[in-house]
């Protein structure tokens, strides 16, 4: 009877306790597989047709510099697709990537027609509109978010919309920056490259392509540029710095390459 | 005897199991928060975006307010989050660096309080990915608060005052660190700091922003080989700074403080710290991540000719600066009646975020 009424009084004290905790926090739910995209674009740093590195003194461009690449970024808008028959498909998409951090996927997950494509068309920077509006209206995920980019330049208006930066051996052998920021509405470069790997979309149907980004084209095709010679900033911001940034801008035609 | 005992024991046992779970159910424990309204956003600013999963409301505020200001947080509850980051300083401490309860110096200036939301790192070593992460972070630091988590809640649980002010807020009777934190987070979303001269200046508001201010703007927005002073590259957005990890070329060795590598452990990250907003900066001496300058005046001079060029890591957004500015004694004052601009006054002496056991 004894040991009935400890029974009791042990089950009692146990149902208070159990039920005066009964708020713990839920477990936090496991996160959700990741949805797949229409159409993924992956772009890769290249420099020689072999992946860059980063924070690496070893490049040697056809200027005869020795490179350490730190920083890739670019804002890009205006995509298209292009079908095997030269139709064109608008893609309601924006993209910020920073290739030294890895952020270099542009994900599609809108209704594309169904066929085959070739190829693609993309904007380095925005349209006028764009450029020039709130940039705070952006959400703090968005893209085009300054603070996502950090490629706004504030009271100046617009946006950077392509920024490549490092370091490279200058004629003391020492370190030096090179800082190029390639911005303004005469810079807004449009792009297009193409594939005879055909990829078919629509239809439930998805695809994933890589975009090389090749560094060491930026220097060279179709003009060689000289960090040592020619200069190693431009802001497209003077008389001066556009005579530099001119070329690279051109450069940037051979710059980029579907596979 | 014995049987009639039992039976008056089950009795108050069973009356303190009920009332023991349900004494939070008085009249003063109320479950209805009411919501935030932030202040009007206006064109060229940030919108608001609290985390969906914690809405701001006035009982979450109040809560999380009165734990900024409270020493119960420290291990011998001697030592409130406010007494390292005043209002007065825009919530940043003026001692080099902070003193613990047990004496113990930081290595580190603590940093300004405000515009938090939109902070995508906290920590001058970016450490804590969210301001969650960041308010436990101060109590558990032996330099610093030197307590622990668990002690707090249950000081916090003891407490008839918070476990109201929990249960108002957001319907729970058990404090959790999860509540803590959240609490902790909503006061500190209000803290917006958007009202400067600069900013009356910048939305075309009738303002006292100089001609001095004005020449000290258009340097700050130039680039040095225009002869300008190239701060706009860290600090040109509308909070006045990217709050990126950067090497500004403090240092010819990272030897004493690794700063973000620290968090990273990658050694290309050596020497980086948080680029810090520069709104209020006149009220938030001393200077950069270790307060080595003590004023505006030491950290121009710095940027005009003290950039180590060969700093390791130096950010390439540096460019020109470290061949050297060539800045007049009247650009560098130019530069500092800009930096003043920046003083957000109804922000430092805003009521709602002074101590509320005053």
């Amino acid at each position: 009877m004894k040991l009935i009424r400890i029974s009791f009084f042990i089950t009692l004290i146990a149902f208070i306790i159990s039920g005066c905790d009964k708020e713990k926090e839920p477990k936090k739910n496991e996160p959700l597989p990741e949805k797949t995209p229409a159409l993924r674009l992956t772009f890769n740093p290249k420099f020689n047709g072999r992946d860059l590195e980063f924070n690496k003194m070893k490049y040697i461009t056809t200027g005869g510099d020795t490179l350490n690449v730190q920083r890739v970024q670019m804002i890009l808008s205006n995509f298209e697709l292009i079908k095997t028959n030269g139709e064109t498909v608008k893609l309601d998409t924006f993209a910020y990537l920073n290739l030294a951090e890895n952020r270099n996927q542009v994900n599609i997950d809108q209704e594309i027609p169904e066929g085959e494509y070739k190829g693609i068309r993309f904007m380095v920077g925005l349209d006028s509109a764009i450029n020039h509006g709130d940039p705070m209206r952006w959400g703090k995920n968005h893209p085009l978010n300054p603070i996502v980019n950090n490629m706004h330049w504030g009271w100046q208006g617009g946006y950077i919309f392509w920024v490549c930066e490092g370091y490279f051996m200058n004629n003391g052998n020492s370190n030096e920056i090179f800082s190029f920021h390639m911005a303004t509405l005469k810079y807004l470069k449009n792009i297009e490259i193409q594939t005879s790997n055909t990829f078919s979309l629509g239809n439930n149907k998805k695809a994933a392509r890589d975009i090389d980004v090749n560094i060491d084209k930026y220097f060279s095709i179709p003009a060689t540029y000289s960090l040592k010679l020619n200069g190693a900033v431009s802001h497209s911001s003077s008389p001066d710095e556009d005579l530099r940034m001119d070329v690279l801008y051109g450069n940037m035609d051979n710059t980029f390459e579907l596979k | 005897m014995v049987g009639k005992s039992n039976t008056i024991g089950f009795i108050v046992l069973l009356f303190i199991s009920i009332y023991g779970c349900q004494r939070d159910n008085s009249a003063d424990y109320v479950f209805a928060p009411t919501p935030y309204q932030f202040p009007e956003r206006k064109n060229g600013y940030p919108i608001y975006e609290p985390n969906t999963d914690n809405p701001l409301t006035e009982e979450g505020i109040a809560l999380g307010r009165y734990l900024f200001y409270d020493p119960i947080l420290s291990g011998d509850s001697t030592q409130r989050c406010a007494d390292c980051h005043k209002q007065e300083n825009a919530f940043a401490d003026p001692k080099r660096f902070s003193i613990g309860i047990s004496g113990a110096q930081g290595r580190r200036n603590g940093m300004a309080l405000f515009n938090l939301m939109w902070h995508p790192e906290f920590f001058w070593d970016g450490r804590a990915s969210t301001l969650r992460e960041q308010v436990v972070v101060p109590i558990e630091d032996p330099k610093e608060m030197n307590s622990s988590m668990s002690e707090v809640l249950k000081k916090l649980n003891r407490s008839t005052f918070y476990r109201r002010l929990f249960y108002n807020a957001f319907g729970k009777h058990i404090i959790t660190q999860d509540l803590y934190a959240k609490a902790m987070e909503q006061f500190l979303f209000t803290l917006i700091s958007f009202n400067s001269e600069y900013d009356k200046f910048f939305r075309g508001e009738p303002t006292s922003f100089s001609e001095a201010a004005f020449r000290g703007l258009t340097l700050f927005n130039k680039e040095p080989q225009l002869g300008g002073a190239d701060c706009f590259h860290c600090h040109g957005n509308i909070h006045l700074g990217s709050f990126k990890m950067v090497n500004n070329g403090l240092d010819e060795t990272h030897n004493s403080d690794l700063g973000y590598a620290e968090t990273t452990g990658k050694d290309y990250d050596q020497g980086k710290f948080k680029v810090v907003s520069l709104r209020n900066i006149a009220l938030t001496a001393p200077y950069m991540h270790d307060g080595r300058f003590a004023t505006l005046e030491e950290v121009i001079d710095f940027y005009a000719q003290g950039v180590h060029a060969n700093s390791p890591n130096i950010d390439p957004q540096m460019d020109q600066i470290p061949k050297g500015l060539n800045l007049t004694t009247q650009q560098k004052s130019d530069l500092i009646e800009f930096l003043k601009s920046f003083t957000d006054s109804e922000f430092v002496n805003n009521p709602n975020f002074s101590n509320p056991f005053d």
